[in-house]
């Protein structure tokens, strides 16, 4: 190894390492512009002409399932982070007995495969008459992905310093303020990025809505599942209907990462 | 409980309350019940119970060990995988600054989240197909004719073949960890390690990995946990073939529960699985202990 | 004290939300179709038959679409106080999971009527979870729709014995029959300079083999365990060298399953060599199968088995690389792009063949289909002619959801959907709308166009292969995947030339006894024909 790695090669490796990753995404939006039929034939060759109908055929069908999503996705995604970050800031700042446990209980959830809680969940659900309702989607989604949220927000919390804790005590700041305006404000990133993972994961989950829900409530996966109706699958329609459904999850992104790095800053100011 | 202990430590349980009152209200039963059913004959309707049969049954099952053996490769390759790529992205846009560049990749890195994997499993089939997949395309173009294969029907590549699948395995949230804890790493310490002469390298190597040690147990648990209950991208790239070849315990426990009816069986596949993860997860947590 | 105020607070909004979901849900449904199920089981007055009422139809894929939807219309129209919607399952391994979490709640929000092969179980075990509804009276009740003839015999006769479980209960009515053929690019074959389609095994494999040798895939195989269309060769073969011990395998008098009505029939089956339609209607008895295999009458390591395996890893040299994992799907890619010059596969292909090839245009190639080959010189252990694979496809079952008056709503449906009007035009709506329907109707009268007769040529066939007989090869999997997992990893070491034939064949009996063992377990038989566990 060099003493000092010239910039270029970092840069040339990481141009690289960028391509490869979007070469999908690139995929997925040049499939949206053609024939299915065409695309059996030769998967990898660029469409003669632009098949523009795939998105005015894909937006009939997926356009009322996105509202549906998005309100999933949002209320989710504000309970989520905030019970979320609520008990990762105890299992990082307080101790208390059976804290170990009370931990391993909770996260001990995530590693029971997902799959063999379906059933039992939608009995779960039907008794509380929850089905074909948004909430047979929101409730268990707040669940499952706060665990996340846990553990993301604990790791981070364990990482400031306890001096920052110990003079607003003195001051006589409560938890709940010391959690809300101390310990929060100092982790916007990793609270960001809890709330973007939590709204894709809920925003993709296919499963679940398509169990839970009927189709004229359906979620914008369902919608474009849907989208495959030749029989097999039709690669064309559907990569239209994921390209359009997409536009509202950018957004949320580039929403997002303009806080997460406002809290980057804020960040490198407190230390 | 005494008042002292209450005013001590009631708000920490209290501030607990909405993580488990959820939990409670819809994970928990799923769970007992499926930890219940794991010692029975359940196909939803009627159940018998069987005591240890379902672990006996998979544990002399030639194939779930098979699945075993392959889960093991699975899940150390993940975790590699899962830590050196998205961690070299998150190092690099560091190393070569600019905020607009770093804006530029930054959101490069996380925008095929946004997508659906399908597209990058049927992508990757394509690359692998015998007939006109891009690899062997490229390896007859180059003259090395003996070398093309069908890669996910051999038995000796299928399982290579799809742990390479996804290269170069950023996956946004691993990047979107390592990234966001760079940037919070104490700027003092490294400036001083560059005043003393540390190159790079170095400050990389003796700063930054001792630094992230957190970050890194928690991208190999989350990791673990999503390699042991990962089969959709097996299922469509090779059935668990050729043979066994790349078969896994979470492709089995899928069918026995929704291809045969078999819930009882699924669920002890299913608490074998749960009890390796968690296993894995408290060594993890207790061996790797940091002290700050 | 102030703490404590603001955890109260996130407490009671916790509360709140969960508190609002479960008023909310009521209104947030739009349709109530299963609100009164169970509640009102039983309960038959005016006012349950006055209400309105839905009743949903889940069927797979896209077949009939168009169809189906037109007949829900127009049986609205008679009856307006039932809605018939029609759900099409695009994602199968989805919609099963979907199906069994419904039922395992109580099945009010499941469908009514569902497509047999949708619900991930064995047709028996459907019935005994009391997850389906068996049909016998059902189906044999007058059908106003159809002057008064049943369901059961308005559909073609030869294949009553598919719509029964294996204990003889019937569990669905078949509403048009799937084949599985050749198919062939006449375009490959004319460059190679065959113009006939082969008949035999020698002239498929003299055909396969120059095309081989132009660089073509001779053979597009689906292999593997997701869809095993191989399968269906090893049931014929089996069909065809063991099908004189079909009479030993019926219900016979005396046995506790017999019934009149199985007598009536069963009682006329003798085996005759030349006739292909000896068995027509015979009802098997899956106790005397496993007696049958126990026995050990037929060799399964025997002359037969050493010839059609032979055969089979042969053919299999021609398969498309990396046969043992490619998808279905892939296939008819290979197909279409005029890669592979023969497809082996089901019927239901033939309506996406006609309207993509309509679609290519000059860049298409003609095709046509031909059928399951026999061998050049008579082989003593293949007497007669191998009969071919036409079994019912769009099998439809009655979802049990306890409740009369839903049930009487969903009967009256399907009755009007078996008339041989209603049929046809299901047919005739889903061809012009250039969606495809599955292969030959079974309800009597519907008629099909030339054109989709010409096409599904390869898939007539003299007589109907029992598929019962393949358990003596290889022993009954009963559908247990980590069974067939197996059995195919076994058979692709033979294929693979890591175990000769005679290892292989040693083997396969191993593992057909373990599979007969489990299965009989599963099955409570005590292989004593006399009582019916």
């Amino acid at each position: 190894m060099s003493a000092r790695m010239p910039k270029w090669i970092g840069g040339t490796v990481l141009v690289l390492l960028l391509v490869l990753t979007l070469i999908p995404v690139l995929m997925l939006l040049v499939f949206s512009l053609r024939d299915n039929l065409d695309i059996l034939i030769d998967f990898w060759s660029l469409p003669d002409t632009p098949k523009w109908a795939n998105y005015t055929e894909a937006w009939k069908v997926v356009k009322d399932s996105i509202g549906n999503s998005l309100f999933v996705c949002v209320v989710t995604v504000i309970g989520a982070v905030f019970i979320g970050s609520l008990s990762g800031y105890v299992f990082a700042r307080h101790q208390f007995p059976l804290k170990g446990l009370l931990f391993l209980l909770l996260i001990g959830v995530m590693m029971i495969p997902s799959l063999l809680t379906i059933v039992p969940l939608y009995a779960t659900i039907s008794n509380l008459n929850m089905t074909n309702s948004f909430w047979g989607l929101i409730l268990p989604y707040i669940a499952g992905t706060q665990l996340l949220g846990i553990m993301l927000t604990r790791t981070f919390f364990e990482s400031l310093p306890e001096e920052l804790f110990e003079a607003a005590r003195m001051d006589g700041a409560s938890e709940w303020y010391l959690y809300l305006r101390i310990a929060m404000p100092l982790c916007i990133p990793i609270l960001i990025t809890v709330g973007i993972v939590t709204f894709l994961s809920v925003y993709s989950d296919y499963l679940w809505p398509f169990i839970v829900l009927k189709q004229e409530n359906q979620t914008f996966t369902m919608a474009a599942v849907s989208l495959n109706r030749a029989g097999s699958s039709d690669l064309g329609l559907s990569t239209a209907g994921y390209a359009i459904g997409s536009i509202p999850t950018i957004i949320v992104i580039l929403f997002g990462m303009k806080y997460y790095i406002e809290g980057m800053v804020s960040g490198a100011v407190k230390s | 409980m005494n008042t002292a202990r209450w005013k001590k430590y009631g708000t920490s349980y209290l501030f607990l309350i909405p993580s488990f009152a959820f939990v409670f209200a819809f994970l928990y039963y799923p769970m007992i019940l499926a930890f219940f059913h794991s010692f029975t004959k359940w196909n939803l309707v009627t159940s018998e119970w069987i005591g240890f049969d379902n672990y006996r049954n998979m544990f002399s099952d030639a194939i779930f060990r098979k699945g075993m053996l392959n889960q093991l490769i699975y899940t150390v390759t993940d975790v590699v995988k899962s830590i050196i790529f998205p961690l070299a992205a998150a190092e690099l846009i560091y190393l070569i600054g600019g905020s607009r560049l770093k804006y530029i990749f930054r959101t490069g890195f996380i925008l095929p989240m946004l997508f659906p994997g399908i597209v990058t499993i049927l992508l990757w089939q394509n690359m692998y197909d015998p007939t006109n997949g891009l690899i062997n395309q490229v390896l007859l173009s180059f003259g090395l004719d003996s070398w093309t294969r069908p890669w996910l029907g051999d038995e000796n590549t299928a399982l290579w073949a799809l742990i390479a699948l996804g290269f170069p395995f950023i996956s946004g949230l691993n990047f979107l960890i390592f990234y966001a804890s760079i940037g919070n790493l104490s700027q003092d310490q490294i400036e001083a390690a560059k005043i003393d002469g540390a190159n790079g390298w170095q400050v990389l190597t003796r700063i930054h990995l001792p630094l992230l040690i957190p970050q890194f147990k928690l991208v190999t648990i989350l990791t673990i946990i999503g390699s042991l209950q990962d089969f959709v991208k097996i299922l469509v790239m090779t059935d668990g073939g050729p043979g066994t070849a790349t078969i896994n315990p979470a492709i089995l426990m899928y069918k026995a529960a929704f291809g045969s009816s078999e819930y009882g069986y699924g669920s002890a596949i299913g608490v074998a699985l749960f009890l390796v993860i968690l296993a894995l997860t408290i060594f993890n947590l207790k061996v790797l202990k940091t002290d700050h | 004290m102030k703490k404590i105020i603001s955890l109260i607070t996130a407490l009671v909004l916790v509360m709140t939300v969960l508190a609002a979901c479960s008023s909310n849900s009521g209104g947030n449904g739009n349709s109530n179709t299963g609100t009164n199920a169970g509640t009102n089981a039983g309960t038959e007055g005016d006012e349950a038959s006055k209400e309105t009422r839905t009743v949903v139809f889940a069927t797979i894929t896209n077949y009939y679409t168009d169809g189906l939807k037109q007949a829900a219309e127009e049986y609205t129209k008679l009856h307006p106080e039932t809605k018939v919607t029609i759900d099409i399952a695009t994602d199968n391994s989805a919609f099963i999971t979907s199906f069994q979490a419904k039922m395992a709640a109580g099945g009010k929000d499941a469908p009514d009527i569902v497509h047999a092969n949708l619900t991930g179980d064995s047709p028996d075990n459907n019935l005994n979870k009391g997850w389906l509804l068996p049909l016998d009276e059902f189906a044999k009740k007058p059908n106003p729709y159809n002057n008064d003839v049943s369901i059961y015999d308005g559909v073609d006769e030869k294949y009553h014995p598919n719509m029964m479980t294996a204990s003889g209960k019937i569990f669905m009515l078949p509403f048009d029959l799937v084949g599985t053929g050749f198919y062939y690019n006449k375009k490959i074959f004319e460059e190679v300079g065959i113009t006939e389609a082969p008949t035999t095994w020698e002239d498929l494999f003299a055909a396969l083999q120059k095309i081989k040798e132009k660089n073509y895939i001779p053979l597009a195989m689906p292999f593997n365990i997701a869809a095993d269309y191989e399968g269906w060769m090893r049931s014929a073969f089996m069909d065809w060298t063991a099908r004189s011990l079909i009479p030993e395998i019926l219900v016979q008098p005396g046995d506790a399953r017999n019934t009149p009505d199985v007598e009536a029939v069963n009682s006329k089956i003798k085996y005759e060599p030349g006739n292909p339609m000896f068995d027509v209607g015979g009802i098997i008895d899956e106790e005397r199968v496993q007696i049958l295999a126990q026995e050990g009458r037929y060799d399964n390591q025997g002359a037969a088995e050493q010839k059609y395996w032979t055969t089979l890893k042969e053919l299999s040299k021609f398969y498309q690389p990396g046969y043992a994992t490619t998808s279905d799907a892939d296939l008819y890619k290979l197909f279409i792009s005029g890669k592979a010059a023969v497809y082996w596969n089901g019927s239901w292909q033939v309506g996406q063949l006609v309207q993509d090839q309509q679609k290519l245009g000059d860049k298409g190639f003609e095709w046509g289909t031909f059928k399951f080959p026999t061998y050049k010189e008579k082989d003593p252990n293949f007497p007669d002619e191998p009969r071919g694979i036409l079994v019912p496809g769009h099998q439809l079952s009655i979802v049990n959801k306890k409740d009369a008056e839903q049930q009487k709503r969903t009967e009256d449906f399907l009755q009007y959907l078996f008339s041989p009007e209603v049929a046809q035009k299901v047919y005739e709506t889903t061809l012009a709308a250039g969606q495809f329907v599955q292969g030959p109707s079974l309800v009597k009268g519907v008629t099909l166009s030339d054109e989709i007769n010409a096409y599904l040529e390869g898939f007539k066939v003299s007589g109907n292969m029992n598929g019962s007989l393949g358990t003596l090869s290889g022993g009954n999997t009963n559908n247990d995947q980590t069974l067939l997992t197996e059995a195919k990893a076994l058979q692709l070491q033979y294929y693979m030339d890591k175990i000769d034939l005679a290892e292989f064949l040693k083997q396969k009996a191993e593992f057909a006894k373990k599979a007969n063992k489990k299965f009989i377990e599963a099955s409570k038989f005590d292989l004593d024909v006399k009582t019916n566990p």
